[in-house]
């Protein structure tokens, strides 16, 4: 309870804890929701597209000189060089990336007004051709004001900013995607201020040298008060002269560019069992890194080669030079959208770096299949809660994978009559495809474990069920199809930062 | 079932690149997400059900589903936290839409995971009277920072008020009981 710097009693403060942190939900729940979740994950994932591809020489022979450009910038990619391009851009958090070599209008200086206690100053602002930026902090609004959410019958302040231009055209200001509200102040316990920080959109681009004199309306210093308890109708005078270029520089992190990657070429077929890094074919390349001071943010351009068998991590692995695996965060706002779907957007903090230069690392592995029958007798009069230790050892490809139990349980979500689970030890090397009792396809199936991140410290273990709308009775015979990886190969790109 | 095998070690990985792998069709992906969160939320809702496991259960299922559903059209904007939160309440409105609000005590004591010690006993009788003093609002705000242990800045996206104004609620709570508990104890 530091942050709200008050000592509880320790007895309280424990009593408080055991109170609320009690109990968890049960292991077969658990299990359960986990079986469901990932059945619908797989049942809505979405339809990966074969890209189509060329390869090398089909593109030598139609154009020669763009084989030599591919072939040069194939050859920097096997250098390990990176080349940096020249633009001038730069990342204003809150307003994303911005080009400082755009024309742009800035305020010529902040502006506030206070009313009855309350303060709004226009920070900051730059308007370009087709964007608005902007920086816009109000405080001291009396907590007490404040409605709760709970309060839907309370008439609140309600209307929608807007820039009126000199000509008299409007503009509406509306917070988009790109904007970021941040708290500041937030010790001072009678008062909310805040921070709002944004872009919006022009629906047609304008004149600069139209926009120097613009009024600012706002109607409502927030939304969550009553409606007159606030001044209303703040109306701001704004003046904008041109930015010098590259102004936007003294604000802005610096945003390096990197040369467009290599475009991949067509991977000869590996043998089974290889593991090869194929710098020549690299599906990673780094398109921009924003340093922040404390994080890296980089733009990563990820193209995994087209199918051929394998499968991919959706997720890029980052190491450092002492080969620890580096916490990759996302971004926490839009302000990087719309993007491609090939651009992932990482942030890293500098001070989880113990040693450069950074790896990312994209696995490729391509699994086979096997089917592989065990009898077992369900007994003359099988029901739901029955369980039996089998402790069953069976060989896949060699490797040793073992059945410890089987068990009915009663489906949670669908109408089938009982579900069959297959608890298997666990092991990373080996995945359940399929099973079918008597040769029957069940009515749905689904697993739980699998993945590192499932392993508890005391016997992993991976839960395999199938529903059927019937029991089955006597010796049956069951047939688990079992996947395990024969291949494997690994991309991975440097980055010294 | 596992058609896609690649083991990745998913607990490095933040819950934005998390959700963008599930939006993908990872489903060790989104497990992951479903690990970090399922105590809390089950916690949350346990809580605000009085204690009935069934609904409790059914409520979390929906949530993780809802969650799973929407996947699409979370955008970042709040921690995923937050908005799984949001979802849970969601929830419990839908299912209280009738007026239908729980009784603190229906809670058994053995599922508060307390000793045999009378004085652990006699200081879970003592917490439990003070919040049954307390309003709806007040016992939210409690269950979402010790059930949920979202931070203040979740709190505040989840119950729609400024950061500001959720510390001031919860300090001015936790000094009430504190001074309650002082005054019990004396």
């Amino acid at each position: 309870m530091s942050e709200l710097n008050l000592k509880l009693p320790k007895e309280l403060e424990e009593t408080l804890v055991k109170y609320h942190t009690t109990p968890i939900p049960s292991a077969d729940f658990t299990a359960q929701l986990e079986l469901e979740l990932r059945h619908k994950v797989k049942q809505t994932q979405p339809e990966i597209k074969n890209r189509e591809r060329k390869s090398f020489m089909t593109t030598f022979r139609a154009r020669p000189v763009l084989a030599i450009l591919i072939a040069l910038l194939i050859l920097l990619a096997l250098s390990g060089v990176v080349y940096v391009l020249g633009r001038s851009l730069g990342y204003i958090p809150g307003y994303g990336i911005v080009d400082q070599n755009v024309a742009m209008l800035t305020l010529s200086e902040p502006v506030s007004q206070t009313r009855d206690g309350v303060t709004i100053s226009i920070e900051e602002m730059y308007i370009s051709s087709d964007k608005l930026y902007s920086t816009i902090v109000t405080k001291n609004i009396p907590n007490n004001l404040v409605l709760p959410m709970s309060d839907t019958t309370t008439v609140t302040c309600k209307g929608d900013w807007a820039y009126i231009f000199p000509d008299g055209a409007s503009l509406n200001f509306e917070i988009d995607g790109n904007a970021s509200m941040e708290p500041i102040d937030s010790i001072d316990f009678d008062h909310w201020s805040f921070r709002v920080r944004g872009t919006s959109k022009f629906s047609t681009p304008i004149n600069l040298a139209d926009a120097t004199d613009v009024t600012l309306k706002i109607p409502c210093v927030t939304s969550d008060i009553p409606a007159g308890s606030l001044p209303e109708n703040w109306e701001f005078h704004l003046h904008f002269v041109p930015a010098p270029k590259g102004m936007t520089a003294q604000t802005a992190f610096p945003v390096t560019e990197y040369a467009p990657s290599p475009i991949p070429t067509e991977i000869p077929a590996m043998p089974a069992s290889n593991i090869m890094a194929t710098p020549e074919v690299n599906p990673i390349s780094i398109q921009k890194v924003i340093d922040t001071g404390d994080t890296y943010i980089l733009f990563l351009e990820v193209n995994p080669p087209a199918n051929l068998g394998f499968d991919y991590s959706p997720n890029v692995l980052l190491f450092d030079a002492n080969g620890e695996n580096i916490f990759l965060d996302g971004p926490n706002n839009g302000e990087f959208e719309p993007k491609p779907e090939n651009i992932w957007i990482r942030q890293v903090k500098k001070a989880d770096i113990s040693a450069a230069p950074l790896t990312f690392k994209l696995v490729e592995q391509h699994w086979a299949s096997l089917p592989v029958s065990v009898e077992f007798d369900m007994g003359e009069n099988p029901k739901i809660g029955d369980e039996w230790q089998i402790n069953q050892i069976i060989n896949v490809n060699g490797i040793p994978k073992k059945l410890k139990t089987i068990r009915l349980v009663k489906p949670y979500w669908s109408s089938a009559s009982v579900r069959y689970d297959f608890v298997f030890s666990y092991d990373t090397s080996i995945g359940i495809k399929d099973i079918q009792i008597q040769g029957i396809p069940p009515v749905n199936s689904g697993e739980s474990g699998g993945g590192c991140s499932a392993c508890p410290t005391d016997e992993p273990v991976e839960i395999s069920g199938v529903e059927y709308n019937s029991f089955f009775i006597g010796k049956v015979q069951i047939t688990f199809t079992f996947v395990f990886m024969d291949d494997e190969k690994s991309w991975a790109l440097d980055w010294q930062p | 079932m596992n058609s896609k095998q690649v083991c990745v070690n998913h607990t490095s990985f933040s819950d934005g690149v998390l959700c963008e792998g599930s939006r993908i069709g990872d489903a060790d992906a989104f497990a992951e997400l479903y690990r970090r969160y399922l105590n809390s939320i089950y916690r949350f809702l346990f809580r605000r059900t009085g204690g009935n496991i069934a609904l409790s259960e059914d409520l979390t299922s929906q949530v993780f589903l809802d969650a799973l559903d929407n996947l699409p059209h979370y955008h970042e904007r709040s921690s995923f936290a937050a908005w799984l939160f949001t979802i849970a309440r969601r929830r419990l409105a839908d299912h209280y839409r009738n007026g239908k609000m729980y009784l603190l005590d229906e809670i058994p004591d053995e599922l508060f995971g307390i000793s045999d010690r009378s004085e652990d006993r006699e200081n879970m009788e003592h917490l439990k009277q003070l919040l049954s003093v307390l309003d709806e609002e007040k016992r939210e705000l409690l269950q979402l920072r010790f059930s949920a242990e979202l931070s203040f800045s979740d709190m505040a996206v989840v119950l729609g008020k400024s950061e500001a104004a959720v510390k001031m609620s919860l300090y001015r709570v936790l000094d009430w009981l504190r001074g309650q508990w002082e005054a019990g104890n004396e």
